[in-house]
């Protein structure tokens, strides 16, 4: 079955900015697909659609559910995002409180909660740092911690924004493995090619709203004449 | 940025820190209770309220300079809000003139009690905010049977207060390196943009913050796992405070 299924799927801001035009794909489970584009092309509105956050016109499926009002309360377990800014994602007074918001939200029990806590802190390589306030902590913590948040869920389907933007390299080294280890199906948005070419098998090339080619790393990254005409560049480890 | 004052949390190993969030909570509660119901009458009571505090705050060996300095910040609110009282007559009042102004001596006395009274309970909501964590504040609280939806609220305030000063703080710094010496009415206007873009990107992340917590599963009800252990020593403290402030207060009411 498929993960994720659009099919002309447009989205519109309440304020008439049409950040979404006619994107039709298919994401099956387990794939691990890259979202690139350049600023303002839609990749973010896109990610908040896949659990209802936002909903547009024409259709999409989550792992078999059509989006609507009856589905969403499940999709919204299925699904998790890490937004672009931590601190949308972070609102407890400690990392503790925050990662366990969704777990308690399962109702999971009270040991269970501690254990899932500890896991994705260890996963993430935030150990130790439960009891620390998000507003202590510097930008690349908070951004793995948001994903901390979002892994003790286990949800199927994880979309990440942009997961290594203002990372150092050893945060970002965190989060690529995380990426690579994963079993779940994984859609991220980057303009961190480098990073794609590393964990990703799919690559989808979004401008302006659509989605201009959907491939495989090789046919997209590799591609430099199609890369500049999108505003974006050769990724690093491909350039001579 | 700038945290400090309300990130006032110090970390500390005194007696008064490893209290029960519980208990501190009572003693504040109780102490204010038992300030602001004291008559003037009785005002030999309000030593003994200074003493509970001074030996509360030698304690928590934090400089007694650092709970003074708060208060001198909160004091003016105080002075402001009480400072016309002596102007006014209370009940049959004895006047004093100065220049064209008329003093009351019923007022100046209520002037002075609403005063200490004040003073006092500040005093004390700053000794206990000060030497406990904000996150058992909240759970104590939660013991008590604070509403969950307030607690969050509170939680939610403490959590993004520090956000907005820095949203602010960022904007005043793009504001003053891009403009130098600007005309005061001028200046004003930048302000009052800055204010409803302040108020805009707010409202803006309130909406996102909510979505974050409905894509973890909120509907509404907020769960916490609570964990606070009430220790012998937090009885004991409990009882000698109870007999410290209770005894003095009905031995004065009795003899009156
Ligand atoms: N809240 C909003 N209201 C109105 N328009 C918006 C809003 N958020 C985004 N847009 C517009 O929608 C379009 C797509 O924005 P989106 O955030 O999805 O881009 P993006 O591809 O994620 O860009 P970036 O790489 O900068 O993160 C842009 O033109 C943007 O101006
Ligand atoms: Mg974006």
């Amino acid at each position: 079955m498929e993960a994720v299924k659009a099919e002309n799927l447009n989205y519109s801001y309440p304020d008439g900015t049409r950040a979404l035009r006619d994107i039709s794909l298919s994401i099956g489970d387990g794939e691990k697909v890259a979202v690139v584009g350049p600023n303002g092309s839609g990749k973010s509105t896109f990610l908040t659609m896949l659990n209802g956050v936002r909903k547009g016109t024409g259709l999409l499926e989550i792992f078999g559910h059509p989006m609507n009002r009856e589905n969403v309360k499940v999709i919204k377990q299925l699904v998790g995002i890490v937004f672009q800014n931590p601190d949308d994602q972070l609102f407890c007074p400690t990392l503790f409180e925050d990662i366990s918001f969704g777990p308690l939200n399962q109702r999971k029990a009270p040991e269970e909660v501690r254990t899932l806590v500890e896991l994705a802190l260890r996963e993430v390589g935030l150990i130790g740092m439960q009891h620390r306030s998000s507003f202590h902590l510097s930008f690349g913590e908070r951004k793995l911690a948001s994903i901390a948040t979002v892994a003790a869920m286990y949800p199927s389907l994880i979309a990440l924004d942009e997961p290594t933007s203002n990372l150092d390299m050893a945060h970002r080294r965190k989060i690529i493995h995380w990426v690579q280890k994963n079993s779940k199906t994984i859609i991220l948005t980057s303009h961190d090619l480098d990073m794609i070419l590393e964990t990703c098998q799919r690559v989808i090339l979004f401008n302006k709203g659509s989605i201009v080619k959907d491939g495989t790393v090789q046919e997209i990254l590799h591609d430099e004449a199609l890369l500049t005409s999108n505003d974006l560049e050769l990724p690093l480890g491909l350039q001579k | 940025m700038r945290h400090e004052f309300f990130d006032h949390h110090r970390e500390g190993n005194s007696p008064l820190h490893h209290f029960d969030p519980r208990l501190k909570l009572f003693m504040m509660l109780f102490f204010i209770a038992a300030v602001v119901m004291t008559p003037l009458d009785k005002n030999i009571l309000f030593f003994l309220y200074l003493g509970i505090v001074l030996i509360l705050a030698f304690m928590s060996q934090v400089s007694l300079f650092h709970f003074l300095g708060k208060l001198l910040k909160l004091y003016p609110m105080i002075f402001l809000i009480s400072m016309f009282v002596p102007f006014f007559p209370d009940g049959e009042d004895i006047s004093h003139r100065i220049g064209f102004l008329s003093i009351y001596e019923n007022g100046v006395q209520k002037f002075l009690l609403i005063n200490i009274k004040a003073v006092l309970a500040l005093f004390m909501s700053i000794l206990i905010t000060t030497t406990t964590d904000m996150m058992l504040l909240l759970k104590g609280m939660e013991k008590f049977r604070v509403p969950k939806l307030a607690i969050a609220i509170i939680s939610f305030m403490y959590r993004f207060i520090f956000l907005l000063i820095d949203e602010v703080e960022r904007m005043m710094l793009a504001f003053q390196s891009r403009y130098f010496r600007l005309p005061v009415l001028e200046r004003l206007a930048v302000f009052a943009n800055m204010i409803a873009v302040l108020f805009i990107r707010t409202f803006e992340r309130g909406e996102r913050i909510y979505l974050a917590m409905e894509s973890r599963g909120f509907r509404g009800e907020v769960h916490t796992l609570t964990e606070l252990n009430w220790k012998k020593t937090d009885s004991t403290a409990l009882l000698i405070f109870l007999i410290l402030l209770i005894g003095p207060v009905i031995f004065a009411f009795l003899n009156s």
